[in-house]
């Protein structure tokens, strides 16, 4: 069991050489997505491997020839490893309209690589419309198509509905990690956990599955540290550097929960069976959120936050603020006016994807833990 | 009798705090070089022989700020921020909002009953507000930093340094130069940036009375009369503005070294 656990851990630190052996062995095609919401369902169903490009820690030199320094650090980071070569073995890639940084830096992208395949995945921003369905069904057809062109396999309504059953299972098993982890926080590490979830997004997910059902029981005994002082949600697009957590589990604090875009947000919302499978994709997209980056006039984000630390009894809740990420500073001040009101502690706290000093990071956990521990003693 | 020692290693200087029974202070230092070139142990030594006693008779040693996790003679290490809230609370229990400016950050501190801290705001990495800001716009003028206030004090008028950038900051305080500003004014609008800076994050927090500034940039008269204005609210300096972090450190070190209390 440790040896699948260290192997989960080696795919999410070398994510390269897994898609890369994977490929070797299975003759497919590679689709790389960028952050946040794509339908990978659609992406397993033509028998590509859907990869996440989510950026990480490379030295920024080549990407700020094309990219201001105040564009966040993930595009820069992808455009980074795209310049550099590290995404070689990935044969097309899914830019959704996330945010201006990520459509901007698709724009760019298409004029560095003109004959690389892309595919631009352009959201409905209003939900609510009665077109937004339709309109989205359209877009996912669009996708198959080009999935199809790409591949030269058809996606069928049989593939995609076996599709739909393995993602269906993986987010349910991920409910179960993360049921653990709020339970037995004393299970695995907050890297740990980190890192497991980071494999999720390079690994074929019936792979995924197999791995992660065999790991469950056994983490269910597993003791790697003491139950922790503080218990915190954690919030935000990511919580990357990894060294966060770490820094958080020496100062005897632990994530029992999290609404990150590269975590939960992502990871909620199973997609309805019955439904046709296009369709059911669609219908999948409206119920996401709350997120930053899906319109939503009511904001609901502050209340998930609440939810969360009620459910899992948290003392606090750490908003891991990506530098220069506007939708996530937008959403900030109405969070935090609500979570005051209710009376839950929050630290805001900025990170990059590029962060070698982390003293400041340090002080600021540390004083956040110390208020907190002064609280639950009192 | 308990003897506690608080070592703040700040990235500018170090301060020195040794206390006695946790009420009385024997000595305080602040010593010029933080993390680098040993600071902190000139700091301790010169402490320790102002009051007059060896470092076996220490009970306690609690180390805080930047370097903190490096100074190996600690017993243990608290963050700055908690620090900051105690030694305000003993110097002065009334206080409710500690403005802390160091020499590289600068935080705002919420104190609630008995001195606890219940929320605080810090500066981003930038240089802008704090110490290291005085000290390039020091260099700049060809003026040591300590007599910043004083020549402030001369000015008849403010001339405004809009760059939030200290390297920028620096330009625009070269060019006022060149075009034969009054010295005196352009300190005045160096102060009163750093005061901007400051009151814009402090304005996060609801601000009570009464409110405490410390750190060594509390010894310039000239920005604290400018945080003073923009906040609309009077600032206290206390007794020890810059070793109120090394203070609330030894504090902490006697409550550890005598359990209960």
């Amino acid at each position: 069991m440790e040896s699948i656990l260290q192997n989960l851990l080696e795919v999410a630190a070398s994510p390269a050489k897994e898609v890369t052996d994977w490929k070797q062995m299975t003759g497919g095609k590679v689709v790389g997505w960028l952050p946040i919401y794509v339908p990978e369902e659609i992406i397993h169903a033509a028998g590509a491997l859907p990869v996440s490009l989510w950026g990480g820690s490379t030295e920024i030199a080549r990407a700020d020839a094309h990219l201001q320094g105040f564009a966040c650090s993930v595009v820069r980071a992808v455009l980074e490893y795209g310049l550099k070569g590290t995404y070689s073995m990935v044969d097309g890639f899914i830019f959704p309209s996330t945010c201006d940084h990520i459509q901007n830096t698709a724009d760019i992208w298409a004029g560095l690589f003109p004959h690389r395949p892309k595919f631009d995945l352009v959201y409905p921003a209003n939900r609510q419309s009665q077109a937004a369905r339709g309109y989205l069904e359209h877009l996912f057809a669009g996708l198959v198509q080009w999935l199809e062109e790409l591949t030269g396999q058809k996606v069928t309504e049989d593939k995609l509905r076996g599709s739909i059953r393995i993602y269906n299972q993986y987010r349910a098993l991920i409910a179960e990690l993360y049921s653990l982890r709020s339970r037995r926080p004393e299970s695995l590490s907050g890297p740990e956990m980190g890192q497991i979830i980071k494999a999720s997004f390079f690994l074929e997910k019936a792979e995924f599955n197999r791995r992660l059902s065999e790991l469950l029981p056994w983490l269910e005994k597993r003791k790697v540290r003491p139950a922790p002082r503080v218990r915190l949600v954690v919030t935000g697009i990511m919580a990357e550097p990894v060294e966060v957590l770490a820094i958080l589990d020496e100062l005897g604090g632990a994530v029992v929960a999290d609404d990150l875009a590269l975590g939960a947000r992502i990871l909620r919302a199973p997609v309805k069976e019955e439904l046709p499978p296009l369709a059911a994709l669609a219908d999948r997209h409206l119920r996401l959120g709350p997120c930053s980056t899906l319109y939503d006039c009511r904001k609901g984000r502050g209340a998930h936050l609440q939810q969360l630390v009620a459910e899992h009894a948290a003392d606090g809740v750490l908003f891991l603020n990506m530098k220069f990420c506007e939708l996530e500073e937008f959403d900030y001040p109405v969070l935090k006016a609500e979570l005051e009101e209710a009376g839950i502690p929050l630290l805001f706290l900025e990170v990059e994807q590029q962060m070698s000093a982390l003293g400041q990071v340090r002080t600021r956990l540390q004083a956040f833990l110390e208020v907190l521990e002064q609280g639950v003693v009192s | 009798m308990i003897l506690t020692m608080g070592v703040d290693l700040g990235s500018i200087t170090a301060k020195c705090v040794i206390l006695q029974d946790g009420h009385q202070v024997l000595a305080e230092r602040v010593v010029k070089g933080g993390m680098v070139g040993g600071g902190a142990e000139k700091a301790v030594a010169e402490a320790l022989a102002a009051a007059g006693v060896a470092q076996e008779e220490i009970a306690y040693v609690v180390a805080t700020g930047y370097g903190r996790v490096i100074f190996a003679a600690a017993n243990e290490e608290m963050s700055e921020i908690g620090c900051h809230g105690k030694g305000a609370f003993f110097q002065e229990p009334a206080a409710r909002i500690v403005i802390d400016i160091g020499g590289q950050d600068f935080k705002v501190i919420k104190l609630g009953a008995g001195g606890r801290v219940v929320n605080f705001v810090m500066n981003e990495k930038c240089a802008a507000g704090t110490g290291r800001f005085l000290e390039v716009m020091a260099q700049a003028l060809g003026h040591p930093v300590s007599e910043l206030a004083q020549i402030g004090s001369r000015a008849t008028g403010k001339v405004a340094i809009s760059s939030t950038c200290t390297v920028f900051a620096e330009s625009e305080v070269i060019s006022h130069l060149a075009a034969d500003k009054k010295v005196a004014d352009i300190v005045a609008g160096i102060h009163e940036s750093i005061a901007r800076r400051i009151a814009g994050l402090a304005q996060r927090l609801s601000l009570e009375d009464k409110i405490l500034v410390t750190g060594g940039v509390a010894q310039n008269q000239g920005v604290v009369a400018a945080l003073a204005e923009r906040l609309g609210r009077e600032m206290f300096v206390p007794r020890f503005p810059q070793s109120n972090g090394a203070l609330g450190a030894a504090l902490y070190a006697f409550e550890k070294s005598s359990p209960g209390r």
